[in-house]
């Protein structure tokens, strides 16, 4: 009898524990701070009458950053890849650094992870249950399965110690994966001078250690295409930022570039990174000849602008209206059907949008692009036109 | 007598009049949600989509046991999203040849968000692929009434930017199944794919239609589902910026601007986060706030 109200007591308390733990949340609490939607829009429409049309709307500020925001990515990984090696360095320079020791075919995989000062590292195993339905999200659950399922062993100390690890194999048939979050260690940022435009100077990759404040100076940084071997070095062109200019003229479509970056930290600890961002690359059959004509209808500011195109397609033209201290006022976009040959799109801004803006003059045509939206994606023209102050005034 | 018939006949009229022009409203401004799933390995029929990916409950409990009609689509998640935006479109335009007047909320959770803001940032003919390969998105946009994302890494995924950093490995996929490194869906949700299309194809200029932004804050949210482990441990390894819901990073799930903006965090993770379930009951908070 005691027994069995022991056995109660322990299942109630199992049973209440388990939603605490698991940080449970009920939904209860969020909808208090939930607004209806029909009444969201409702404040929407009233703030922000629309004009109904398509080509042409007003420019807000978070608009206009978010077009000229420059495209970047950011990394704290390194990865390394098909490891025959039976001891292995990790150089870690996070404090909280998580560490996943991968193969997908062998589940007997098994290493010794040592910290900088040779204490063991506990690591987790990780394994797939091919029982699991396939319309499941992940089919991973913990400790190991069957040895062709593979394994992961992954760190779950929640600080490191900053320094270099040793991965000592001691069971493994088959080349092994290793992928390390190195959170806390520096940041290696990549970002491109331009993207998805046809030009024959090709793309400039920029990357940058980022440690703190600081950047890491003298480090050595390759980039290369992924699915290829050729390696382009990165240079130090200013203190801490090292680019390469990668020759787009045989690419086509999207492609990743993956950069590798290798130096010291700060605190003088070994580094290593890996990163990548997506390049655009392909021909655009067009040109962006200038800005033509501008007039002032009952309803718009048009403005002409002059392209010709080398194939037939689908071109697109857009660009936004500015003050004279980069204000922004309005966006307007043209798209037509092209034969080769010379020809005008039009930019019709809005006098409603405009008036409703306050500014009557002193207005400037800027980012204005072309692009080829025959197919997906759009390849701009290698041109573009910025501040080009316009005559007229409303 | 006669004074009772004519009263009769008259409450009679009154009550045809009142269910006709009731049945009138209604049909004009009848609601239908369109459930739009995110990534997959392929194309599945609507009956494993409803019942798998969403459940039924989801929907039930979105459209209030059915007070609004529902539409769920199908298409091939592993596929470029301007691939897949003209089976996407003709299966709703199927539905407002049967349905015109209906009005479209749109419930897209993942990837599903990312395709309904190429539909609807190119449905006007200036836009730069208006109606892209012959699909009508001008029709859809004109029935939309808004849209919902649950959990769309609009700005980008940091797991596909790990994806897309490794060479060879099967790494994210042995994780969390969806995660490939190297359909063509994985290419294009990576940050700085995402971050450019919104420059470009994506902008938020480029729609009228206001999209309402849900994001998850948390990964672990029961031990004893495997999705969450997986999830879970996936979030330790990408190197996602900020709080996550295992896939997506709630910075990049609230990233799109105006018209619409951030709804709210929910701290479902992102395999909860489609279901009516603990945590968040997402089912029961569209239906009461979503339309």
């Amino acid at each position: 009898m005691r027994k069995t109200v022991l056995l109660l007591t322990a299942i109630i308390l199992v049973v209440t524990a388990v939603p605490l733990t698991q940080n449970v949340e009920n939904s209860t609490p969020e909808k208090n701070k939930i607004k209806s939607i029909p009444q969201l829009e409702t404040e929407r429409l009233a703030k922000e009458p629309s004009i109904n049309r398509g080509d042409t709307g007003r420019l807000s500020q978070q608009a206009l950053n978010q077009e000229s925001q420059q495209i970047a990515t950011h990394s704290t990984l390194f990865v390394m890849e098909g490891v025959k090696d039976q001891s292995i360095i990790l150089p870690i320079s996070g404090d909280r650094a998580r560490i996943g020791i991968f193969s997908a075919q062998d589940g007997k995989l098994d290493v010794q992870l040592s910290d900088p000062h040779g204490a063991d590292v506990p690591v987790v195993p990780h394994s797939r249950n091919a029982q699991i339905p396939d319309q499941e999200m992940s089919k991973m659950v913990m400790g190991r399965g069957q040895a062709k399922d593979g394994v992961l062993l992954v760190t779950d100390r929640k600080e490191m110690i900053p320094g270099d690890y040793l991965v000592s194999v001691r069971q493994a048939n088959a080349p092994i994966d290793i992928v390390v979050n190195d959170v806390g260690g520096p940041q290696l940022n990549i970002w491109l001078d331009d993207n998805g435009r046809d030009s024959k100077k090709g793309v400039t990759i920029f990357a940058q250690l980022q440690d703190g404040e600081k950047s890491v100076l003298g480090a050595q940084l390759t980039a290369k295409i992924k699915g290829t071997n050729n390696k382009l070095t990165l240079n130090e062109t200013k203190p801490g930022v090292y680019s390469a200019t990668v020759n787009t003229s045989n690419l086509d479509g999207i492609q990743t570039l993956i950069v590798e970056a290798k130096g010291h930290s700060n605190q003088g600890l070994n580094l290593l990174r890996h990163g990548s961002i997506d390049v655009i690359a392909g021909k655009s059959n067009a040109k962006l000849l200038g800005i033509g004509q501008e007039t002032l209808t009952n309803t718009d500011l048009v403005v002409e602008v002059n392209v010709k195109v080398t194939a037939p397609g689908r071109y697109y033209v857009h660009g936004n209206l500015l003050g004279s201290n980069d204000e922004p006022i309005a966006w307007a976009q043209d798209a037509q059907e092209l034969t080769p040959g010379n020809h005008t799109l039009t930019l019709h801004f809005s006098k409603e949008v405009i008036n409703n803006s306050g500014f009557s003059g002193g207005f400037k045509l800027s980012g204005v692009e072309l692009m080829n939206t025959t197919n997906m994606p759009g390849i701009k023209a290698a041109e573009k036109i910025d501040n080009f102050f316009l005559k007229s005034s409303l | 007598m006669f004074l009772g018939k004519a009263i009769g006949r008259h409450i009679l009229s009154f009550l045809l009049f009142a269910i006709i022009f009731s049945f009138g409203v209604k049909s004009a401004e009848a609601i239908t949600l369109v459930f739009v799933h995110g990534k997959g390995s392929g194309k599945d029929t609507v009956t494993n989509v409803t019942n798998n990916y969403w459940t039924t409950d989801m929907i039930s409990a979105a459209t209030r046991n059915y007070a609004a009609k529902s539409l769920v689509v199908s298409y091939d998640g592993s596929q470029y999203y301007w691939d897949t935006s003209s089976d996407i479109s003709a299966q709703i335009n199927n539905y407002l040849n049967l349905y015109p007047t209906e009005k479209l909320v749109f419930i897209c959770h993942s990837y599903g968000g990312i395709q309904m803001r190429f539909i609807l940032c190119n449905s006007t003919p200036s836009s730069p692929y208006y109606n892209y390969r012959g699909a009508n998105f001008a029709r859809i946009a004109a029935a939309t009434s808004h849209v919902i994302t649950l959990a769309t890494p609009h700005g980008g995924s940091e797991v596909a930017d790990l994806g897309s950093t490794l060479s060879n490995s099967a790494f994210t996929s042995w994780i969390v199944s969806l995660v490939d490194n190297n359909s063509n869906a994985s290419k294009v949700l990576t940050s700085s794919h995402l971050q450019y299309a919104s420059q470009n194809w994506l902008r938020d200029s480029l729609r009228t239609k206001a999209f309402y932004t849900v994001a998850g804050t948390n990964t672990l949210n029961h031990i004893y589902h495997l999705n969450d482990i997986g999830l879970s441990t996936l979030s330790l390894l990408a190197p996602f910026n900020g709080a996550n819901d295992g896939l997506v990073a709630t910075w990049s799930a609230h990233y799109p601007g105006a018209p619409g903006g951030d709804w709210f965090n929910t701290s479902a993770n992102h395999d909860h986060n489609r279901h009516n379930d603990d945590p968040g009951y997402i089912g029961n908070t569209i239906g009461q706030y979503g339309w």
